[in-house]
Parts: C-alpha cells; sequence; structure tokens
C-alpha cells in the first residue's frame, strides 16, 4: 500500500512536472548554427575551435558546426547559388564589396540597433570595407598588419645586431648580407606586400576613401623604384626565386634573413619550424618618409538566406565582442580590431604598428581582384629577367595595375 | 490455334524485353538529355544575362561574347590553351605510341615496364604537379640535374626559376602533362596494336618487306581508330586545362598571365568575379573551338577511323 502511494506521487509529480519541462524545452530548443571559415595553420583552426567552444558554453542553446572550407571563395560562391549559404562565414575585405554587389550578405546594422551592441570600440578603418553606403556587411573579427621579422642567427652571420629603422638602414645591411651570400629580403612580388612601402614613401594603394587609386603619386612611384631596385640587387628575392611556397616558408627554411608577415607567421613557424621561432625577432617596417604598414582585416557575415539569422548575430556579436575577440586573439594568430581588447603578450610589436595612423588597410571596392592580378602578373614578368631596369619596370608594373583600376 | 498462342507469347516476350531495355536506357539517357544536353542549353541561355550568384540581373543579348573577343586576358588564355594542346598533344601521342611499341615487343620486363610507364597516369594530377613544382624549383632536381651535366643555372636567361618564368612557365606545364599523359595514351595503342592480326605482318615479311616498311605500312595505317582517338580525347583533355595551371601559376595564371587557361578563366569568372553569364559565354565559344576541331580531326582522319579493325 504504501509502495503503491509512492509510485502514485512520483506519477502525479511526474504529471504536474511534465508540461513545465516540456515548456522550457520548447522555450530553449537547441539550434545549430554553420560557420565556414578558412585556415591558414592548424594552430589557427585549433584556436577558433577553442573560441567557438567559450561561446557555445555561454549559449547552451546554439551549436556552431565548424565547416573549414579550403577554397573558401569558390565554395561560398557554389552555396550562395544554390541557395543554401552557411549562416556565418568568414569575410575577407579585399572581396566583401564584390560580394556584397551581389546580394547574398545580411545587412547588420538593424540588428545593431535592435542591441547594445556599439561600433564605437572598432578601428573605423577596419569596418570600412564592409560598409556600403549605411549598410554594414560584416563585422571585423580581427586585423593583422605586416611587420618586419628578422632571423637572428642569420642576422649574426653578416654582423648585425638590429633590425633596419630605416630603408636607408636597410640598404646598407641588404650589402652586408649580399657579401656573406645571405638573401637580406623574402618578399613577393605582390601589391599585398609591396603597399605597405607606398605608404612608407608618402603614397599609398587607395586614398581615405579607399576607392581612388593613389599609384600614380609621387611617394607611389618612389617606392617602387626603390623595390625594383631591391629586386635587382638581390636585396629582395621572391618565395619562388627561393624554392618556397610563400615568403613565410623561406624564412622558415633561413633561405632569407628579413620577411614581412603579419601575426599569421608566428604560430605558423612554432607549428612548422620551432627552431627558427626561437630567434624571430620583430621591428615596425623600415621607414622612408614616415613610418606606414598595411594591415589585413577579415570579418563575420551572415548570409541573406541564413536560416538562423538571430542565433547567427548572437554568435557574431559574441565573437567580435571584448570576451570573444579576447579569447580568440590570446592564441596569437591575430590582433584584435576592438580598442578595449588588449594586444596579446608577444605581439606587442604588431600591435603599436596596428595603432599607426599610417598603418592603412588594404582598398575595398568591386573589381581590386582585377588590379592585383594585374599588379602582380606584371609585377613577376619584369623582374624575371635579370637584365631589366628598375625605373623602367616600376614603371610599366604601375601603368599595368592603373589600367586596371575601374573607371 | 496452337500456333497464334506461341505468336503471341513471342510477341509478348519481346514487348517485356523491350520495356525493360527501355527502362534501363532511360535512366542514363535521362540523366544525359538532363545534365548534358539540358545543361549546354541552358549555358547558352545564362550567357546572354548579366547573371550573378543569385540569377539573371538583366538581359545582355550577345554583350558577354563581344566582351569576351575584346578581354585581351580571355585571348591570352586562348592563345595559351591553342599552343599548349598544339604541343602536347602531338608529344604524349608520340610517347604513347613509342611506349606501347616498346612493351608490345617481347623485350624482358615488359610487364615492368607496362606499370611503370602508366604510373604517372594513376597518381593524383594534384599530388604529381605539387611534385613536379618541388622538381622543377630553383633548387630543384632539374636544376641540379643541369648543374651536374655543367649548366650554369643563375646565369641562365630564367635563372633555372622554369614555373615562375613567363618564358618558361607553360612549356614546362607541357613537359608535365606529355609525361603523365603518356601512359595512358600507350594503353589505347597498345589495345590497338593488340588487336592487329599478325597474318598481315607475316605475310608482308614473307614478301620481303622491311621492318620499318611494315611499320608504315602495316602497323602505323592499322592503328588509325587509335590514332584519331589518342588525338581527339588528348586534344579535348588540352583545351580544358586546369589543375596543372592553377596550381603551377595561381589563380591569375601568374606570372604574366601565362598559364591563364580557358578554364582557368572561366574559374575566375564565376568563382573571382561572380560573372556567371561571361563564364557562361566563354563556356560556349570553348565548346566551339573543341568542336570544331573535333570535327576536323574527323575530316582528316576519314569516317573509317571510328571503325574497329575487321
Amino acid at each position: 500500500m504504501k509502495h503503491r502511494l509512492h509510485v502514485g506521487a512520483v506519477l502525479a509529480a511526474s504529471i504536474l512536472i511534465l508540461p513545465f519541462a516540456q515548456a522550457a524545452q520548447a522555450a530553449d530548443p537547441v539550434t545549430t548554427i554553420s560557420l565556414a571559415t578558412w585556415g591558414s595553420s592548424p594552430s589557427e583552426t585549433a584556436a577558433l575551435k577553442d573560441a567557438v567552444a567559450t561561446f557555445e558554453a555561454r549559449y547552451p542553446t546554439i551549436k556552431v558546426d565548424l565547416i573549414v572550407d579550403t577554397d573558401h571563395g569558390a565554395q561560398m560562391a557554389a552555396k550562395f547559388a544554390s541557395h543554401t549559404p552557411p549562416d556565418v562565414f568568414y569575410l575577407g575585405a579585399d572581396v566583401a564589396q564584390d560580394w556584397a554587389s551581389q546580394g547574398v550578405l545580411l545587412d547588420l546594422m538593424p540588428s545593431i540597433a535592435s542591441t547594445s551592441f556599439s561600433l564605437d570600440a572598432f578601428n573605423k578603418s577596419y569596418l570600412k570595407p564592409f560598409q556600403v553606403g549605411s549598410a554594414l556587411y560584416a563585422l571585423p573579427k580581427d586585423a593583422n598588419p605586416l611587420v618586419l621579422e628578422g632571423n637572428m642567427t642569420l642576422m649574426a652571420k653578416a654582423g648585425i645586431k638590429k633590425l633596419p629603422k630605416t630603408t636607408a638602414e636597410f640598404d646598407a645591411q641588404a650589402k652586408k648580407f649580399l657579401k656573406k651570400k645571405i638573401t637580406p629580403m623574402c618578399v613577393d612580388a605582390d601589391i599585398n606586400r609591396l603597399g605597405a612601402y607606398f605608404v612608407a614613401f608618402g603614397g599609398g594603394i587607395a586614398d581615405a576613401s579607399g576607392k581612388n587609386s593613389l599609384l600614380k603619386s609621387a611617394g607611389t612611384k618612389a617606392a617602387m623604384n626603390w623595390v625594383m631596385n631591391n629586386y635587382k640587387t638581390g636585396a629582395f628575392r621572391t618565395p619562388a626565386q627561393l624554392s618556397a611556397g610563400w615568403a613565410g616558408e623561406a624564412f622558415g627554411k633561413s633561405k632569407c634573413a628579413y620577411t614581412m608577415e603579419g601575426a599569421w607567421l608566428d604560430p605558423f613557424l612554432k607549428d612548422s619550424f620551432p627552431d627558427v621561432s626561437k630567434v624571430m625577432i620583430k621591428a615596425p617596417l623600415p621607414k622612408a618618409k614616415q613610418a606606414g604598414s598595411l594591415a589585413f582585416t577579415a570579418g563575420y557575415a551572415i548570409g541573406k538566406e541564413s536560416a538562423h539569422p538571430a542565433q547567427a548575430w548572437t554568435f557574431i556579436s559574441y565573437m567580435t565582442g571584448v570576451r570573444g575577440m579576447t579569447v580568440w586573439t590570446s592564441y596569437g594568430v591575430a590582433l584584435p580590431s576592438r580598442s578595449d581588447v588588449v594586444t596579446p603578450l608577444g605581439y606587442g610589436v604588431n600591435g603599436a604598428v596596428a595603432k599607426l595612423a599610417t598603418t592603412v588597410t588594404t582598398p575595398a571596392f568591386v573589381g581590386w581582384g582585377k588590379v592585383i592580378d594585374a599588379f602582380n602578373n606584371e609585377a613577376k614578368k619584369q623582374i624575371q629577367d635579370k637584365k631589366f631596369v628598375p625605373a623602367k619596370a616600376a614603371a610599366a608594373v604601375l601603368a599595368a595595375a592603373s589600367a586596371a583600376w575601374p573607371a | 490455334m496452337a500456333t497464334s498462342t506461341i505468336e503471341r507469347s513471342k510477341r509478348k516476350t519481346k514487348i517485356q524485353e523491350a520495356l525493360v531495355g527501355w527502362g534501363f536506357v532511360s535512366i542514363p539517357m535521362g540523366l544525359f538529355f538532363v545534365l548534358s544536353i539540358g545543361i549546354f542549353f541552358y549555358a547558352i541561355y545564362i550567357s546572354t544575362y548579366n547573371w550573378g550568384i543569385m540569377g539573371p540581373r538583366g538581359f545582355l543579348g550577345i554583350e558577354n561574347y563581344t566582351k569576351a573577343i575584346h578581354d585581351p586576358i580571355f585571348l591570352k588564355a586562348i592563345r595559351n590553351s591553342i599552343l599548349y594542346a598544339a604541343l602536347v598533344v602531338p608529344l604524349q601521342t608520340m610517347a604513347g605510341l613509342i611506349l606501347a611499341l616498346l612493351v608490345n615487343s617481347k623485350i624482358k620486363g615488359s610487364r615492368f615496364f607496362r606499370s611503370s610507364f602508366y604510373f604517372p597516369s594513376v597518381a593524383s594530377s594534384a599530388a604529381i604537379t605539387t611534385l613536379f613544382i618541388f622538381l622543377m624549383a630553383p633548387e630543384g632536381l632539374f636544376n641540379k640535374i643541369l648543374t651536374f651535366f655543367g649548366v650554369d643555372v643563375p646565369n641562365l636567361f630564367n635563372q633555372g626559376a622554369w614555373l615562375s618564368d613567363s618564358r618558361t612557365a607553360l612549356f614546362s606545364v607541357i613537359g608535365l602533362n606529355a609525361w603523365t599523359t603518356s601512359g595512358t595514351m600507350m594503353l589505347f595503342y597498345l589495345a590497338n596494336l593488340q588487336s592487329i592480326d599478325g597474318s598481315y605482318t607475316e605475310a608482308a615479311i614473307m614478301d620481303g618487306a622491311s621492318r620499318r616498311q611494315v611499320f608504315w605500312y602495316i602497323t602505323m595505317p592499322l592503328l588509325k581508330p587509335a590514332h584519331f582517338f589518342v588525338v581527339t580525347s588528348g586534344m579535348i583533355g588540352a583545351l580544358q586545362l586546369y589543375d596543372q595551371a592553377i596550381l603551377a601559376g595561381g589563380a591569375d595564371g601568374s606570372p604574366d598571365y601565362s598559364l591563364m587557361t580557358m578554364v582557368l578563366y572561366i574559374y575566375n569568372a564565376c568563382f573571382r568575379q561572380f560573372a556567371f553569364g561571361y563564364a557562361s559565354a566563354i563556356g560556349v565559344i570553348l565548346f566551339i573551338i573543341i568542336f570544331s576541331l573535333t570535327m576536323f580531326q574527323k575530316l582528316i582522319f576519314g569516317n573509317d577511323a571510328w571503325k574497329a579493325n575487321d
């Protein structure tokens, strides 16, 4: 009898609790959102997984399905075309305007306006590539300026103790390296690297609007002449000339004393070339007329046809908020794009360069990719012949890039 | 009465067999019509529009075609593709024929050679191209061999940068593909060689023909179906060069667009510029080029090239 009473009480309690439990379940169903990214190194992917895990812990009703694309641009285009875009995805600043012009991105301004999320802490130049009129199509997840990295072992072999502060110092050091048959600098003939010198020489790639060309400015011409002269003397060599896939690999294999990359170089070296990683030092790029660099950013965007825009916004606002960005950048793969997030330990130089007023974000306009292709193809063509004339080569490269610049 | 029942039963069986046959055929034929023929006409339709990721954005008529024939990079891509096909097809055909003759002869270890020659064709194109990039790098094995034979590689016109010099990049890829595809061509020739009736050769030898005469007047004409197949399939494949070009030269086909091919240009138009209409127009132009060249080859080889040796 007592037993029956117990069973009855349990049943009654279950009947009473069940509707509430069901209601609680109905109010908090778990939603899975997809996140499509690219991955430059295993460390970067591992860091992202950890950062996403902190989001899932904070928002247990949202799960994130991480997709690391091998060819992000092509895979995203296919997903947009089939009307099945991921909910959230990386959006490179270089292609943001092209993607926005296709009408595939969700404007984030209504979500920002309806929540307490503020854009004030973001560096304005990192927001600009994602803005079209009053619309904002992505929030910058991080930033990465180019800095100078040096291999202390190779520097010591040439009797050099400090990284060059000016282009004149670089020229003097290059002669010492070349005497010891060490390649001074590995840098690709790419506007996304050489453009940093355009800024240092007082020119640039584009003006403050990010759309009008500065390729015909005196500063840019002077920088291009200096750059081409360095390729001529052997002070600069491309990764291909050093049998490497990219400059970071050439630097890791100790085929050059210096290179100029962003914070992504650090985890790559730690993963692949730990010995070189231990002897690497950093400084801002050499000054010419002024200190200057190029910075890169990428953002989190939501597809216009996302099935879960509200949850996607929750994810984006966390990852680009103070907490999420602190977690993500603490792994040292990139620097914060917000002024209220501290620069991670060991990235002081990168952080200082990011804060320079003369560190400019790469341009953003529809057709920027064609300018990159025109510049890079012509630059590689010009330097392939040992007998090239630097001034002529510089003029030909700038003319090719200017011709590709949209009217 | 019995005869008509048998007749009716036979007819019923015939109809049933026909239905089963059509049933089996209808699925692949349906897929063929939708995915090959249908897609082709859909591509023509798309090519007349400004077609973005999300669909049509305005009718253009033939504007995409006129834009293509005035686009200097596309014209360079056509030139590169045709030059590539013009060189790689004879090379792979000759190499395939020589290898087939070699492994078809009664030399020692012919089975080993057969497998060895075919191996590059089995390996993945991406893997073999990556290997090739290492071999042809300035500090790669190829330059080391040249140095061993006394060549001053650093003072060569391209400083030993075979794949990153616009004057040698395309020719390097031609060498790569002639090597990797020659194994497949060898197989086609080998199959044809082994189907040739030995009595022709025996009769010719008995009539006093030399080995050279047997090859030129007996073997070569009887290999006509293989010639046609190897040249046609080789040319179609060559004009569709993509993977080796993007791996060696990147999406922009650098340096100086020397590795920009028609299919790589279609990739660029689609996935980097989102100009699907323009990409379709280029695809249609590529089809016209391939179709015209195939018909031309058929004209040269004659109709009997389709037929097997009876």
